[in-house]
């Protein structure tokens, strides 16, 4: 193993015309962490996980992963991550096996699909298309596509969402499971809850700046120490629960 | 930088895409065949019987004893649904002359003329005018007339000499251009030409924009392969399955139509493949620069139609007014067009269709350079 820094990202910046939509963002992600970077609708969270991705162009500032410059080499680094698009589609007409097939061949290094839809579940629909999936499945067989590399840092931009409370919580296990094999993640989400129990660190982001990072621990600590109160007092329960109580953890799609 | 380790995952994954959309099938294989299909049935109406103006002035033995033999062998008397009726004679045409006027018409399938010196002491030579663009049934009229000769010739000479002697008699024939319009020979290779032109323009236009537009493609930019490996993997399938359809098609018009292939098989596959190849590029071209399919379809259109009706497909381009003739010298389905008709009728080979090569890679250089320019992934 190499250096314990696997992500650094320094002073990114991306405009479209007069629009600064990325300002001097920095940060870096260590080996095995799962980072956070969470803000709100149009904060720039999706164009700085791009310019990292290596599809969308580095106006200025630098990204290095894995010791490769993103802007670079781009090559290299599209060979060691996992991208998970928050808006894209699978090919129709190709099964699940077929479509890691074909992404598989390429790279250089590959899972097999087998073992790829084992890990998230889906080896029942190895032979479905990707539209015949509800949503949690097709969320799941988008990571499966973004592992078929055996990347060194995977990206997921908001995996969860428009997820029932079933599915999200399957994600998160499998986000975990991804962890413990020791990969990198990098993750966007609208879910505090979800952002407080996968991630090490968080990134906040709002008006295309990171405002704040550190882990969700300290953050919380800071902002108590600040005097903060909830308006509300906080129950031993909430809605989630109940809900998670009366249906169960038991995925609906499986 | 071409990957070509790449281009074997996408090019198998792109092969059963388009075997698994059935509307990309039905373009490709049944519309040109149902195409072709009522244009060849159109033209073959009367193909059986060959309209022939005759000239024998019957003024020596041998050309009376020709003319019994002719007359049953090609039984004229009977009626004209009796498929062993092979001719009709025209008897308006008087003159050799307006005969050859009325083959330059289309009105005369075949001209036959028995020349004055026509005797069993010093042999003779029959005449037969064909029309060119119709070689199918000038090759008809020169067996069945060869065949006659043939026969004869023998007969003439055991009646004079006791034995078969050398050959007195033999036959040529010419070939006249004419204007004949509802000639398989003509339509098919430009239906076949007009078919590629499909396939390459709207094959891109519309799968490709579908990518576009659903994401697909945008999934694809994370992996590590250029735009150029994934258009070259999208193109060999096309070009793949446009040969296919070229094969089929030309098969048909041959075997089905009786569309004659007097070049080879090969220079036609050349040019359909130069011509696919560049019609993709005016896929390309649109598909790359458009942002989804409202935008693609009307620019489509404009190339297509056009393109379509003033490069001679379905008419002769010496039918549309004279200031126009020359325009459509340049259209690139005109040189795919005429470049098959050529190998088809003419019976030319690749080789000698300098201009016609030349005119498809000019264009090809040109839209590839248009599609490289305005290419957008998103």
């Amino acid at each position: 193993m190499s250096t314990k820094r696997v992500l650094e990202v320094k002073d990114l910046t991306k405009s479209y015309g007069d629009q600064q939509v990325v300002k001097g963002v920095s940060f870096s992600v260590d080996r095995g962490e799962v980072f956070g970077i969470l803000g709100p609708n149009g904060a720039g969270k999706t164009t700085t996980l791009e310019m990292i991705e290596t599809i969308r162009e580095i106006d200025s500032g630098s990204a290095i992963l894995d010791g490769l410059d993103v802007a670079a080499e781009p090559k290299k680094v599209k060979e060691r991550i996992g991208v998970q698009l928050q808006s894209s589609a699978f090919f129709d007409k190709l099964s699940l096996v077929e479509l890691l097939n074909m992404f598989g061949g390429l790279f250089p290094k590959r899972h097999s699909a087998e073992d790829l839809l084992e890990k998230v579940q889906l080896t029942k629909k190895a032979k479905a298309n990707v539209k015949e999936l509800s949503g949690g499945q097709k969320q799941r067989f988008s990571v499966a596509a973004a592992l078929v590399n055996d990347p060194v840092v995977l990206f997921l931009d908001e995996p969860t969402t428009g997820l029932d409370p079933q599915a999200r919580r399957n994600m998160w296990e499998l986000i975990q499971q991804i962890k413990d094999e020791g990969i990198t993640i990098v993750l966007t989400t609208h879910y505090m809850e979800e952002a407080e129990l996968l991630c090490d660190r968080i990134a906040i982001m709002d008006e295309s700046e990171i405002v704040t990072l550190d882990t969700p621990d300290n953050l919380i600590d800071a902002l108590l120490k600040r005097g903060f109160k909830k308006k509300k007092e906080v129950r031993a329960a909430d809605l989630e629960d109940v809900f998670i109580d009366l249906t169960g953890k038991d995925l609906r799609d499986a | 930088m071409l990957d070509f380790k790449s281009i074997i995952p996408l090019t198998i994954a792109s092969i059963k895409m388009y075997f698994r959309d059935t509307t990309a099938i039905f373009f490709t294989f049944v519309f040109p065949i149902l195409f072709l299909a009522v244009f060849g049935f159109i033209g073959s109406g009367d193909s059986i019987n060959l309209e022939v103006g005759y000239f024998n002035e019957k003024e020596t033995d041998a050309a009376v004893a020709f003319d019994e033999a002719f007359q049953s062998t090609v039984k004229i008397d009977e009626e004209p649904d009796n498929p062993s009726r092979i001719f009709s004679l025209d008897n308006e045409v008087t003159t050799v002359e307006e005969g050859r006027e009325k083959l330059e018409d289309g009105d005369l399938n075949a001209v036959l003329i028995i020349p004055d010196e026509f005797t069993f002491e010093s042999g003779g030579q029959v005449e037969i005018l064909v029309d060119e663009s119709n070689a199918s049934f000038g090759e008809v009229a020169a067996n069945v007339v060869s065949g006659i000769v043939g026969g004869f010739n023998d007969q003439a000479a055991v009646q004079q000499f006791g034995e078969p002697a050398p050959t007195p008699f033999t036959v040529t024939t010419e070939g006249v251009q004419s204007d004949e319009l509802e000639s398989i020979d003509y339509l098919a290779p430009g239906i076949i030409a007009f078919s590629i032109l499909s396939l390459g323009v709207f094959s891109i236009t519309e799968g490709f924009i579908q990518l576009k537009t659903d994401g697909s493609l945008r999934r694809l930019r994370v992996a590590p392969i250029e735009a150029g490996t994934f258009l070259v993997a999208q193109s060999l399938t096309r070009v793949l399955m446009t040969m296919i359809n070229v094969i089929t098609m030309l098969f048909m018009s041959v075997v089905f139509f009786g569309m004659s292939l007097n070049g080879d098989i090969f220079s036609f596959l050349i040019i359909s493949f130069l011509g696919v190849v560049m019609f993709l590029g005016f896929g390309y071209a649109i598909a790359g620069w458009a942002k989804d399919g409202n935008q693609a379809a009307p620019v489509s259109n404009i190339v297509f139609f056009p393109m379509m009706f003033l490069s001679g497909t379905f008419f002769p381009r010496e039918s549309f007014p004279e200031w126009l003739v020359p325009v459509t010298d340049y259209i690139p389905l005109t040189y795919v067009a005429d470049g098959m008709r050529d190998i088809a009728n003419n019976g030319v080979t690749i080789f000698n269709l300098g201009p016609e090569v030349l005119g498809i890679l000019v264009w090809t250089v040109l839209i590839y350079g248009v599609a490289i320019k305005v290419f957008r992934w998103e």
